[in-house]
């Protein structure tokens, strides 16, 4: 019989040669010297490579360390794992969602300027009943809606803040940022008992924001403490996680502001 | 079941936070195998969980979870190999199977002995070895050899049929037998 192949040889060491070729091997010294040559080279292959895996182990905390860099990179998932009907994750809000919604309507109109997106909170509010039995009732569908506003409106006036604090000074910081941060603080607290158990992508977003908003807040004309409040938002890139959030509830912010440079370029201003 | 991974699927964080925590070494050692590099097990690591994350609905019980996760970071590096393998066709002209040997022994014109008592090193040899072999070969070779996987999963990672695979692994071993041969004569 012909002697073992090459590749005859290396189905040997992996033992998936067939019977003949095994019988084989088992009388011709020639092959077993080819097979033990190859042995030897693919074990050592084994230990070289045991050795630098040991090399390459990484420590316990490893996990966590994967875990701060990813965190902000996963996109936010569904948390019933299915999507059937758009804007997901406003709809499994129900009936809590409902009173908040109202809350958050009248809370609206009666701390900001009335905008377009106002005026449809108070067109779907107004007819509801705010006294009585049935007050804080209404029909699921439109709490919904309102709900998704009421976030669509929250995130694009946290983003733009965000993007401001980006494009700001330390001194310049102080003058009108921490005020509006205290604003947005007050609807991010309410929409966080909305999101807090239905959506925890959602809520692990808005309560980064709720650290960050805070830490403006108390902006005091300090480069430290702008320093932290920038260092906060570009850790977690904030604007990623609202930009995506608000593309889920079907919102966006406004394009970037372009300048004109003196060639007639236009440039977009960062983030 | 796991508590983590019902709350993860789910789309819980801190569920999936903790699966992270548990795995990430496991997924980092075959990460490291398949590119022989800690940045780029390191990329494999973050790329995989990321999938998983995006995944994990599609997740059923009767898979265990860590060989679930072991594909998918397979996968994520055997795209990095495949990756890395266009670009190293693109930009080199010298034979692949010989790899960065042949380059520096070019570029330093140290003769062909000469190149056996530069590269002595039988670790180094090994690396360029793999280094040379196509993306397909290498997952192929490193997870057979060393993972010591079946060939019918690694014939699913590379969307082949088993015996196509075998072939593969039958390629990467005569080729890094090709190159470590030498090596192995002359420490006798
Ligand atoms: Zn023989």
């Amino acid at each position: 019989m012909k002697h073992a192949t090459e590749d005859e040889l290396i189905m040997a060491y992996y033992q998936e040669a067939p019977d003949d070729i095994e019988e084989h091997l088992n009388s011709c010294t020639a092959c077993q010297e080819e097979l033990e040559a190859l042995r030897q080279l693919l074990d050592r292959v084994r230990r070289e490579d045991a050795v630098v895996r040991s090399e390459a182990e990484v420590d316990a905390a490893y996990g966590n360390r994967v875990w701060q860099r990813i965190e902000s990179r996963l996109e936010t998932r569904p948390t019933s794992g299915r999507v059937s009907r758009p804007n997901p994750s406003v709809r499994r809000f129900g009936w809590l969602a409902a009173t908040l919604a109202l809350v958050l309507g009248a809370y609206w109109l009666g701390r900001q300027d009335v905008a377009p997106v106002e005026i449809r909170v108070e067109e779907r509010v107004q007819p509801r009943p705010t006294e009585g039995p049935e007050a804080g009732l209404v029909e699921r569908s439109e709490a919904d809606a309102i709900l998704r506003v009421a976030l669509v409106k929250h995130l694009e006036g946290s983003g733009l803040l965000v993007r401001e604090v980006h494009n700001a000074s330390a001194a310049g910081a102080t003058d009108r940022l921490p005020k509006r941060a205290e604003r947005l603080l007050a609807t991010n607290r309410l929409l966080r008992l909305a999101a807090r158990r239905q959506d925890p992508a959602l809520d692990d977003t808005l309560q980064e924001l709720e650290r960050w908003l805070t830490d403006v807040a108390h902006l005091d004309g300090t480069s430290a403490a702008f320093a932290a409040v920038r260092s906060r938002m570009e850790r977690r890139t904030l604007l990623l996680e609202i930009n995506l959030h608000l593309k889920q509830l079907g919102g966006a912010l406004p394009a970037k502001p372009t300048v004109r440079s003196p060639e007639g370029e236009a440039h977009v201003q960062s983030v | 079941m796991d508590l983590d991974l019902e709350r993860a699927r789910r789309g819980d964080r801190v569920g999936f936070q903790r699966l992270v925590e548990r795995h990430s070494r496991d997924v980092f050692g075959v990460a490291f195998r398949l590119t022989r590099n800690a940045e780029d097990a390191d990329d494999v690591v973050q790329e995989a969980f990321i999938k998983a994350w995006k995944k994990l609905p599609e997740f059923e019980d009767r898979a265990s979870f860590g060989s679930w996760l072991y594909r998918i970071a397979t996968n994520c590096a055997y795209d990095l190999l495949r990756r890395r393998q266009r670009r190293v066709s693109r930009e080199s002209s010298y034979d692949a199977a010989e790899g960065w040997v042949e380059q520096i022994a070019e570029e330093q014109d140290i003769s062909p002995e000469g190149r056996l008592a530069v590269h002595r090193d039988f670790h180094r040899e090994l690396e360029s070895a793999l280094d040379g072999l196509t993306g397909a070969e290498r997952a192929a070779f490193v997870l057979r050899h060393l993972e010591e996987r079946p060939l019918a999963e690694i014939g699913e990672l590379l969307g082949l049929k088993t015996n196509a695979a075998k072939q593969v692994v039958f390629r990467a071993v005569r080729k890094v037998r090709t190159q470590l041969q030498p090596l192995m004569e002359a420490s006798r």
